[in-house]
């Protein structure tokens, strides 16, 4: 193992990636780049080309920021465990592909199989490979991967004032992606059912910023909220059966709960000024943002009302809460300049992970292990993905155009 | 109704001949209140043209003398070819330049009460997205409330926030960000 290289706190590996799909159908392309700072101390890990699926394995880890990726060409071709052990590599994963993948995850040091797992055959093969990732990660840090996933987001293109608004959903790693929703008026906002089969999200399509669900596989849709008044920042509750939002009255917004099939409109909080982009930290609380004491804060309150107070305190500006367990990325705002930081609701530790200037939006993965956000680093507008140690950063970009105001979605069955 | 529209404008008066901002219904929190504070007739820059209470010394450029037509939105030398007020950062405040704007645009509105408008509030890219939905429809109330008080029916009026989603023009420094924070006044049928 190179640990001198390793250990350079610079960019030491990246990678560019053309994100494909159907041409035709297809939503925005995005292409990929990752960068891994120094990753030294984490788990170090080879990922055998058994298959033109073992890069999107390593692409995978690489993002985690949870491991060192060592290139299989250091064996020079030859993969005993001999020669294994002398790069002093931690782990190593062989496998098969022929229909399905079959995987072992070897010990290098102990010369133990750590782990076997069989995937079985997927029409979207690269589904396969972060299934297979999912079982990896899990198996080496003790913690469920969430690189089996998905994630929406806002493609907008055109000049000022011309631009059209598309929402694409994608594989987590920014593949196979697909618009579900096309405007000459904005969409934003995006969220995920549990199940992941249908996106909320709101659309100006009538005017004003009115609460849509809409379900993936069939395209229907249905108003959530009341078309006459202005409402935005949909969430779904963990169990599926109530969304959040917010709801404005003559420019106070306050939120509410309803049915996730519409109707049974309840308010929850009654201040006013802004409360708004709800997200539910459980079943029975929701943490939201409010400017009840000057500049925006996060609160909670119960989902059935009552038990308001106050959660961030760290900082001016503290909004667009996206929770998984006890991380909570926000967005922070600071000196004119608005950064995602993740926050340990525990141990109340607190960290940046953004490295642009004017990022937002944070969407957490179920694992609270990686953020995805929108960024503007790198002097285009695009997503980016943090690992929660800031070690890894992967950028999601379009060539043309703005990416933006991602949603990660849950765990997939 | 009429009454009522009356005895706001008394009040209305009564504040800024006294000095005192009137308070928006919206609450302040950072963007302070939408008319600003110590905004009294002397405060007023007598160089925009035109003074912000209605007297009209500009006769020719027609302000606030409330003989506005419609045919005058059509009109590129009328001041109702200004659509568009600009607000400071982390402000709803109406700022004095654009005064004579809204006022005549009130000077139409409340003569012609079948018009309509949307008043539609927009945010620079700063911030929480959808945060910023709810700042820039604060924007547009600000615009809402004086216009009131200038007589403009409620019903006239129609108030959107579109946050950062709709930009005017592109770019991540100030100029742009200043183009961007705004009010669009749309008049129905446009």
């Amino acid at each position: 193992m190179n640990r001198k290289a390793l250990s350079i706190p610079s960019i030491l590996l990246s990678t560019l990636l053309l994100a494909g799909g159907l041409p035709a159908q297809a939503g925005v392309e995005l292409h990929s780049r990752i960068d891994v700072d120094a990753t030294a101390g984490e788990t170090s890990i080879v990922i055998m080309p058994f298959s033109p699926l073992s890069k999107v394995i390593e692409a995978d880890l690489q993002r985690s920021g949870r491991f060192a990726l060592m290139d299989p060409a250091r064996t020079g071709g030859n993969f005993s465990p001999e020669a294994l052990r002398a790069t002093g590599v931690e782990y190593a994963v062989v496998g098969s592909h022929s229909g399905g993948l079959d995987l072992q995850i070897l010990n290098v040091r102990t010369g133990q199989v750590a782990g076997a797992f069989r995937i079985p055959p997927h029409p979207n093969e690269r589904r396969m490979a972060h299934k297979a990732a999912d079982l990896i990660f899990e198996k080496i840090t003790g913690v469920r991967g969430a690189f089996d996933t998905r994630i929406a987001y806002v493609a907008v293109s055109g000049p000022p004032r011309q631009q059209t608004y598309q929402l694409i959903v994608a594989d987590a790693d920014g593949f196979n992606p697909r618009t579900i929703v096309s405007s000459r008026q904005p969409v934003m906002a995006p969220a995920w059912s549990p199940d992941a089969k249908q996106l909320a999200y709101v659309s100006y399509e009538t005017g004003r910023p009115v609460v849509y669900v809409q379900d993936l596989a069939s395209g229907s849709k249905r108003a959530i909220s009341d078309p006459n008044r202005s409402s935005t920042s949909p969430a779904w509750s963990p169990d599926g059966s109530r969304i959040a939002y917010s709801v404005s009255d003559r420019g106070n917004y306050n939120i509410v709960v309803a049915s996730s099939f519409g109707g049974g409109e309840r308010q929850l909080t009654n201040t006013r000024g802004i409360n708004t982009e709800p997200q539910w930290a459980d079943n029975s609380t929701i943490v939201f943002t409010s400017d009840r004491s000057g500049q925006p804060q996060l609160y909670r309150i119960n989902a059935n009302g009552g038990g308001e107070s106050r959660l961030s305190f760290n900082g001016g500006y503290n909004a667009g809460a996206s929770i998984a367990g006890n991380n909570v990325a926000v967005v922070r705002q600071n000196g004119g300049q608005t950064q995602i930081a993740l926050m340990n609701a525990a141990s109340k530790e607190e960290r940046i992970l953004s490295r642009g200037t004017q990022d937002d939006s944070p969407a957490i993965a179920p694992n609270g292990m990686m953020v995805l956000y929108a960024t503007d680093a790198g002097g285009r507008k695009g997503l980016a993905v943090a690992s929660d140690n800031s070690k890894a950063h992967q950028s999601l970009y379009a060539t043309a155009g703005e990416v933006r105001d991602p949603a990660w979605s849950p765990y997939l069955d | 109704m009429k009454t009522t529209a009356f005895a706001i404008l008394i009040l209305a008066g009564a504040a800024l001949a006294s000095g005192c901002a009137p308070q928006t219904t919206t609450t302040a929190g950072d963007m302070g209140n939408p008319y600003g504070t110590g905004m009294p007739p002397t405060g007023m820059p007598p160089a925009s043209g035109g003074n912000p209470y209605g007297y009209g010394n500009n006769p020719s450029a027609n302000y606030g003398s409330g003989n506005y037509t419609p045919a005058d939105l059509n009109n590129p030398n009328s001041i109702l070819a200004q659509r568009v007020i600009y607000f400071d950062f982390d402000s709803s405040n109406i700022r004095p330049e654009y005064i004579n704007v809204l006022n005549a645009h009130a000077a139409l509105l409340a003569t012609h009460p079948h018009l309509r408008v949307r008043l539609e509030g927009h945010a620079d890219e700063r911030g929480s997205r959808e945060y910023n939905v709810a700042l820039s429809e604060r924007r547009g109330y600000a615009v809402f409330d004086y216009l009131q008080l200038k007589n403009v029916r409620a019903n006239q009026m129609e108030v959107i926030g579109y946050g950062e989603e709709v930009p005017a023009v592109f770019g991540s420094n100030e100029a742009a960000w200043g183009k961007n924070r705004r009010v669009e006044i749309k008049y129905a049928g446009e």
